[in-house]
């Protein structure tokens, strides 16, 4: 009977704790980088829908995002109003890099929006569409250049899963890495890659502006508006995504983090997120904290195989 | 052309409300201020100001980021030439001569003919945007990677000249350079090379901690160090703080020359804003009728280079407006900027936004005078700073030194970065190594790298590439002629001279 009051007296506090009074959101990239964006549109939702005013974002860039990692680690020690953003790279970045921390020294709250991985040519290219893509690169798999991201990136996981199901080794692709993603088109736009990944987003005034072709996404149903199969129609079984999530300190009790549990769930149903995800491009990819760590671990353990397969983890 | 002109002038009467002016005054005045801050750059302040500006019409909000983009590389030559601390890549080349020139009692010389010819740099490098900028993107676009690299190489030919008196310790410094830029995540394979388990290295080292380093501690140090005992009275200004005739008719060839430079260069997606100072430096030097001034204070070793780095900020707007590619970090911003109105950059956005872009356009002229403006009086007042005693100067120097690296990514191992670097910079000054080279291997080194194993990576290896695109081929074949040219033609006069 105790036992049970005081589980329902433990569910009431944790259902109506309200959101936190203030928050501090951590990027681990600099201005302008894709999670700085993700934190700074957390912050315009929690402001203009007033559940929490006094929102800060504070950029640490440095070491693959591990350098923010490891200072909010250590300096933010049961602090139940600091968060810490993260995305497929920060669960990359550690495999490829001996790094001393991982997403596995923080406590990920929620997975909340991405955009699924798709494949582009510049549109007078000779590649027609993913089968005659596919077709060139088993005749003559060093031909193709591949254009995406960093070295370890999603887009360099990507492909070499692709490949891989296609029936070839993961390390005949021939992947170029870029610094960023205005190299990346700059590279598929003049013609030196023969293709490039990365999100939609990424690609879209340019296809717009009938300057780039989209030959398949990434996605389990086709996009709205895009007029391209996905892999799985075309008999690869690839759903990959680049995604973004939230995560808070390992240190916190369930207790302490209700609050900012309150915030996400509140925020995730409110109508300036669903108009800012639209604005933006985003898909809403949102789980809650079981879920996602199960996510976490799922693409962790598949980013690693197939890195293992490149040759490129520590 | 004309269809250009009329749309230019409905951007103009968008930006000069009196509404909008004030934000471009905002902007240029902030944009100043953390342009003499090393470290806090105009991408990191223009991300800071998007929540506040929320609210506000999105043309005033472009015009006030417009304005602390371009008052951000005024404010980094101001800091530059008064206290060696170059807070940004841009920068650093303007160091050296302003620098010299602050140290001989012409600081206001210095700083005059970098607020002109950023003026005269800026408003050109507008124009060609304005008139040129679908056009010049569509050619720096077909430039792939071994014309970067054959690029790169043309740079570093030409840039031999820089390796000062010594050729041993031009070197030793040059290899220093390429050691420290060598420092990080390999850019093919994205394995960490020599970052001994930090993982705040992995990133590389940033450019401006090497420079600050360098420059204003090493010398700061050095200084202590040797002419503590010496009363000096270097910094006192001598004569006129305006440019006599004789600076005018050295700095406006100079002026042009970087604009010339700058822009091109700027606009091209890898292109940077340190590659146009670099070679606008060294073609000054050369050219210049007084190359023994050369690093003791040559206005042209200002003039140019200065105007090279506010062409190139200009140029590097061009593929952001144009096709909306973000090649720059205040680029990536401005583009997540544009996202919070929820407007799309790109091919489309002339004909969907015309209000905004014009209205951008004709605030980049605007600032640019506004700067102007602002900066020519304000010389007077800046070298003022220089009569502070020397102490109280150097401690300054010191603190904004710690300061600007710390504001830079916000953490302390930066500052501890800097002061290793800070007295590598010194043991280079105590054994007569010249910085300038080790400057020039950190900045191209990582560049050639990226190009030359991206170029072998697409072509699997084969090395002709670099000769079968006709770009590359004729680049090497200058930058060979550069290095050869001048061996062969002492041959040919000894040869010469043994026969008469």
């Amino acid at each position: 009977m105790l036992k049970t009051t005081l589980a329902l007296i433990f569910a009431a506090t944790t259902a109506f704790a309200a959101p936190p009074e203030r928050l501090e959101i951590t990027v681990p990239g600099g201005p302008g980088s894709g999670l700085d964006q993700a934190a700074r549109g957390i912050e315009e939702a929690l402001r203009s829908e007033g559940i929490v005013r006094n929102v800060q974002v504070v950029n640490v860039p440095g070491g693959g995002g591990m350098v923010a990692l490891s200072q909010f680690i250590t300096t933010k020690d049961g602090d139940p109003n600091v968060a810490l953003v993260q995305g497929a790279g920060t669960v990359f970045f550690p495999l490829t890099n001996a790094t001393p921390v991982s997403l596995a020294d923080v406590r990920p709250l929620a997975r909340l929006a991405g955009e699924y991985e798709v494949i582009a040519v510049r549109a007078d290219s000779e590649i027609t569409s993913l089968e005659d893509l596919m077709a060139r690169f088993k005749a003559d798999p060093g031909s193709i250049a591949w254009g995406g991201g960093s070295p370890g990136s999603t887009e360099n996981i990507f492909f070499a899963r692709l490949g891989k199901i296609a029936g070839m080794e993961p390390r005949q692709v021939n992947f170029i890495p870029h610094p960023n993603t205005g190299e990346v088109v700059v590279s598929a736009l003049n013609g030196q890659v023969s293709v490039v990944g990365g999100g939609m987003q990424d690609f879209l005034p340019q296809v717009e502006g009938g300057k780039m072709r989209i030959l398949a996404v990434a996605a389990p149903e086709r996009l709205e508006g895009i007029d391209a199969p996905t892999l799985r129609e075309l008999g690869y079984d690839i759903v990959f995504a680049n995604w973004r999530g939230i995560s808070v300190h390992k240190s916190l009790s369930d207790e302490d983090v209700a609050p900012m549990r309150e915030m996400i769930e509140t925020m995730v149903k409110s109508d300036r997120w669903h108009e800012m995800l639209a604005e933006r491009g985003w898909l809403d990819f949102y789980l809650p904290e079981a879920e996602y760590q199960q996510f976490i671990a799922d693409e962790e353990s598949a980013a690693k195989e197939i890195l293992t397969e490149l040759g490129i983890t520590q | 052309m004309l269809d250009t002109f009329f749309a230019l002038m409905g951007g103009f009467a968008v930006a000069l409300t009196i509404q909008n002016l004030g934000w471009s005054l905002l902007g240029v005045t902030l944009g100043t201020m953390i342009g003499v801050l090393p470290g806090l750059g105009p991408a990191a302040t223009v991300a800071l100001l998007m929540p506040l500006t929320v609210g506000l019409d999105p043309i005033s909000a472009f015009i006030m980021f417009a304005g602390i983009y371009y008052g951000a590389q005024y404010g980094g030559s101001t800091a530059s030439i008064l206290l060696n601390t170059p807070g940004e890549a841009g920068a650093m080349m303007t160091a050296i001569e302003g620098n010299a020139m602050a140290r001989r009692g012409r600081g206001a010389q210095a700083l005059a003919t970098a607020a002109i010819g950023s003026f005269v740099a800026g408003t050109i490098a507008t124009i060609g945007l304005t008139f040129a900028a679908p056009l010049l993107v569509e050619l720096a676009l077909k430039l792939t990677a071994p014309d970067y690299f054959a690029l790169m190489i043309l740079s570093l030919a030409t840039v031999t000249a820089l390796l000062g008196n010594s050729v041993g310790l031009g070197l030793a410094s040059l290899f220093i350079g390429l050691f420290l830029g060598s420092v990080g995540l390999d850019p093919q394979t994205g394995q960490s090379r020599f970052t001994f388990g930090i993982i705040e290295l992995m990133d590389g080292i940033d450019t401006v901690v090497v420079a600050v380093g360098l420059f204003a501690v090493g010398e700061t140090l050095y200084t202590v160090a040797y002419q503590n005992g010496v009363v000096e009275k270097i910094h006192q200004i001598k004569g006129s703080v305006r440019l006599s005739r004789e600076d005018w008719s050295r700095s406006w060839k100079p002026w042009i020359r970087g604009t010339l430079i700058g822009f091109p260069i700027g606009s091209i997606p890898a292109g940077g804003s340190e590659l146009p100072t670099i070679l606008s430096y060294s073609l000054e030097k050369k050219l210049s009728r007084k190359p023994e001034e050369f690093g003791t204070g040559a206005i042209e070793g200002v003039a140019g280079p200065e105007a090279a780095n506010n062409a190139s900020a200009a140029g590097a707007l061009a593929p952001l407006l144009a096709l909306g590619l973000p090649t720059s970090t205040t680029a990536a911003v401005l583009l997540a900027a544009f996202q919070q109105y929820g407007l799309r950059p790109g091919p489309m956005l002339f004909d969907s936004n015309p209000a905004l872009v014009w209205g951008l356009i004709a605030s980049l002229y605007i600032g640019n005078a506004l700067l102007l403006v602002l900066n020519l009086p304000l010389v007077g007042v800046w070298v003022k700073l220089l009569s502070i005693p020397k102490p109280w100067l150097y401690g300054g120097i010191l603190t904004l030194a710690v300061l600007g690296t710390y504001s830079l990514n916000g953490n302390s191992f930066d500052v501890v970065l800097l002061c290793i670097l800070g007295i590598l910079g010194f043991t280079m000054r105590v054994f007569f190594m010249p910085i300038v080279p080790c400057i020039l291997g950190l900045i191209l080194g990582p560049m050639i790298e990226q190009q030359l194993r991206r170029s072998l990576a697409i072509s699997q290896g084969d090395w002709t590439v670099f000769l079968t695109h006709p770009l590359s081929a004729l680049l090497l074949a200058l930058a060979a002629a550069i290095v050869l040219l001048p061996i062969i033609l002492q041959l040919t006069r000894r040869r010469a001279s043994q026969h008469g």
